[in-house]
Order: C-alpha cells, then structure tokens, then sequence
C-alpha cells in the first residue's frame, strides 16, 4: 500500500502471539509485501518460541521485538499505518480489551486503539477447546469491536483454529485503508446509538418486517416511539451475546 | 479403592500451599490420580520434588515449548488449592499469562467440575478488595465452585476432608 500523498510505502505491524498458528506469519509477511506494505513483526514475549526470529527479520529487514525498550534507546521502528494481529491468543484478546499492557505487544495494541488506527484481529485457537466457552472471550470481543477494532472470528467459515488466509486479511486490509469499510469506526457506531429497524435487520441479516415482528412478540429488546420501533445498539449487541452463550452452554 | 480419574491439583503462591502434600495423600487415599501444577510463583511454596515423587507425575508450572509433548494426561476434575487474589481475579477475565491460568480457562469453557478453594489472609486487605467477590461472583457464573468460609475457618483454612468431602460432591453430582 503506497501514501498517495508522499509516494513512500505504508507501514504495517504484524503481532504474533504464542499460537500454533504462527508458522503462518512469513507467508502473510510476504504477501503484505508483495501488495507493496512496509512491514515490522512484534511478537508477545511467548510469542517468540513460535516463530523464527532471524528469517522474519531477513525478511523483513527490521528487529522483531518482543520487549518494552528502555527510556533511553530509540525507537527501532516506523510509525504502523495499520495493524494486523495474527495469531491472536486468547489471552493477548482479554488483557487488550481490559487496557492490561505488560508486553511490548499489548502497549502498542492499546495506543494505536486509543488513536483509532486500523486494527484487524485474528484470533487463532481450536474451536471446542475450552477457550472459546469462556465468557470474557465474547466480552472482549464486543468491546474491541465497540472502540473500532477490526476481529476477525468466523471459526465455521475457516475450522478449526479460525486461521483466516492472508488473502482475505490483505483483502480486508485495503477496504478498511480505501475506506470502502467503515463499519467500526468509533463515531458512527456508538454503543448508545439508536437504530431503526431497518438497520437492525441489516446487522442480523434479516427482513425489516421480522425484526419489528420479533420486537411486538418481544423476541428482541426494543422500545416504541408513537407507533415506530427504535433500538439501542448495545442492548441488541448485549442480547446476540447472551444467545450466543445460549448455545456453547446446549453444547 | 475404585479410581475416580484424573484430579489436577492448582497450586498458587499462597502460605495455605503447606497443606498441598497432606491433601494430596487424602484425595489418592480416596482414588483419584492427582497431578499437581503451580503458578511460576507458587513454585516457591510447595516441595515439587516431593510432589512430584508422591504423584509420580512431574509439577508442571510453565506452558510447554510448540515441540515438546504434553506430559499430563487431561484431567477429570480440578481443583485450586489455595487460590490467590491474583489467579482467581486473572481466571475470572480470561487473562491466561501462566500454564496454570490456561488450563483453568480452557477447562472453565469445557465445563468441567473445577473447585477453588482461596488462600487468603483474612484482614490482609486483599480480602476486602472489590475485585474479590466480583471475580468469585463471576466463576460461580461461569459454573465453578468456590469455598470460601473465612468466617467459620480464620484465613479460609478449611480442614482438609472437609474439602475433599466437597470435592466430591462437586464431582460425583455433577452440579452443574
């Protein structure tokens, strides 16, 4: 990806975490680019025991850093125009969503979060195995996506441990940077806004008509304004949520 | 004594892991296979030699390299015996930094019958921390059983087959 304005690449971070799904990052390394992004790996500190170090720092050209610098060292890489995390663990997830930043990996995540960058996250582990049924999981999730945090976590589009093809990420990567995507971004989607039915049955991917359907048989958590029904994003997000516990705990 | 299966014994860095041996005696006395894992600092409280030559399994206390084999066989039941604030505070928000913490929220998801016993001082301050009965109202959501009676037994130093006998309950019920 090339600044239009100064002609020079863009600069991508790829997060690696502790995840067999790590032999993965040079393959999206070089498609990143291959599709003419500047490219820095940082890995979490048990990150580090999963990838090869040297032969991403060849490629790359830059150090792969796993650690927090101390004061007086300069900074050894560019600013991030975007961000990519794959893998992501489990744990990396939570401790982002709770502003926990006792790795290098995760004081990053959490600036450029704070400074609404684009951020894609894959998190990478084995459906079933325990991890995707404990509930901080989907809490963290929801607020990620809630502060504009692009996740990615389709684990029945791409069994068994979610690993989405660096294709799909890069492809994803483009929308969000053209901004032919924006369906994240803090501002327009606020937790306290109000939608119309419509635009609920946009996000379930349902008929209009079946959502004020399911609101009159109070299927679904919304409130009549005169004769029109409205409702708040959050109680519709909360309330996917608790269905989707519904379900792990039948399971 | 019929075998029960697979008891992980979770052991934190708490003064109530001078207790872990003895317990561990009583619960294979009543036939469970007990392998015991501990946090990176709870290491410092219980003899891993002993405890590893007692349950003939090694004291695991660190997540395993990508290439070497898992050495434990998977557990039946779990219990965390002591738990300290921080685990049980970490557990409850999916924060899984230490092996300890990864198979408690990897076996929290799988639902299996896990039971935390805290160790923590009474008036120490930490027992009085918000942050305390809000991760023990969250485990118990979550389906794990907690026994804290700092009020009947000083510093929740429960006797000892008063928690197998509970143990047991949890698993032979399956409460769910």
């Amino acid at each position: 990806m090339i600044d239009t304005k100064s002609g020079s690449k863009h600069v991508l971070y790829i997060i690696a975490c502790a995840s067999s799904s790590a032999f993965l990052v040079p393959d999206l390394v070089m498609k990143a680019q291959a599709a003419s992004w500047e490219v820095c790996v940082i890995a979490t500190p048990q990150g580090t025991h999963f990838i090869d170090i040297p032969a991403l720092e060849r490629l790359t050209g830059y150090p792969v850093r796993s650690e927090y610098k101390r004061p007086e060292e300069p900074d050894v890489l560019p600013r991030a125009d975007a961000i990519i995390v794959f893998p992501a663990t489990f744990n990396t997830i939570n401790k982002w969503a709770l502003g926990i930043s006792d790795t290098l990996a995760l004081g990053i995540l959490c600036e450029y979060t704070g400074l609404h960058m684009p951020i894609i996250a894959v998190p990478c582990f084995r459906t079933g195995g325990g991890l995707d049924g404990h509930p901080a999981f989907f809490k963290s999730l929801n607020a990620l996506r809630e502060w504009g945090v692009h996740v990615i976590y389709e684990p029945d589009k791409y069994p068994p441990k979610n690993r989405v093809p660096a294709d799909i990420l890069l492809d994803h990567l483009n929308q969000i940077m053209n901004g032919v995507e924006h369906p994240e971004q803090p501002g327009n989607r606020t937790p306290d806004e109000i939608m119309t039915a419509r635009e609920v049955a946009a996000l379930l991917k349902v008929n209009a008509r079946t959502i004020v359907s399911w609101a009159e048989q109070k299927k679904l958590p919304g409130f009549k304004l005169g004769d029109l029904w409205r409702f708040r994003r959050r109680a519709i997000e909360e309330y996917i949520t608790q269905l989707e516990m519904e379900v792990i705990k039948l399971n | 004594m019929k075998s029960k299966g697979v008891l992980y014994l979770i052991s934190c860095a708490s003064s109530g892991a001078d207790r872990v041996p003895d317990f561990v005696k009583l619960a294979q006395e009543a036939g469970w296979d007990v392998c015991v894992i501990t946090t990176p600092q709870g290491t410092k409280f219980i003899d891993m030699p002993l405890l590893s030559e007692m349950t003939g399994h090694p004291v695991r206390s660190e997540y395993k390299q990508p290439e070497d084999a898992d050495v434990l066989p998977r557990a039946d039941a779990l219990i965390v015996f002591p738990a300290t604030f921080n685990t049980l505070n970490k557990w409850a928000l999916g924060i899984t930094d230490t092996l300890a913490l990864g198979i408690l929220c990897e076996y929290t998801g799988l639902h299996m019958p896990i039971l935390a016993v805290p160790g923590i001082h009474s008036a120490s301050g930490l027992d009085t921390h918000p942050a305390l009965p809000r991760s023990l109202r969250m485990l118990k959501r979550y389906g794990v059983h907690i026994l804290y009676e700092p009020g009947d037994y000083p510093n929740n130093r429960i006797p000892l087959d008063r928690i197998l006998h509970i143990l047991n309950n949890v698993t032979e019920r399956r409460i769910p």
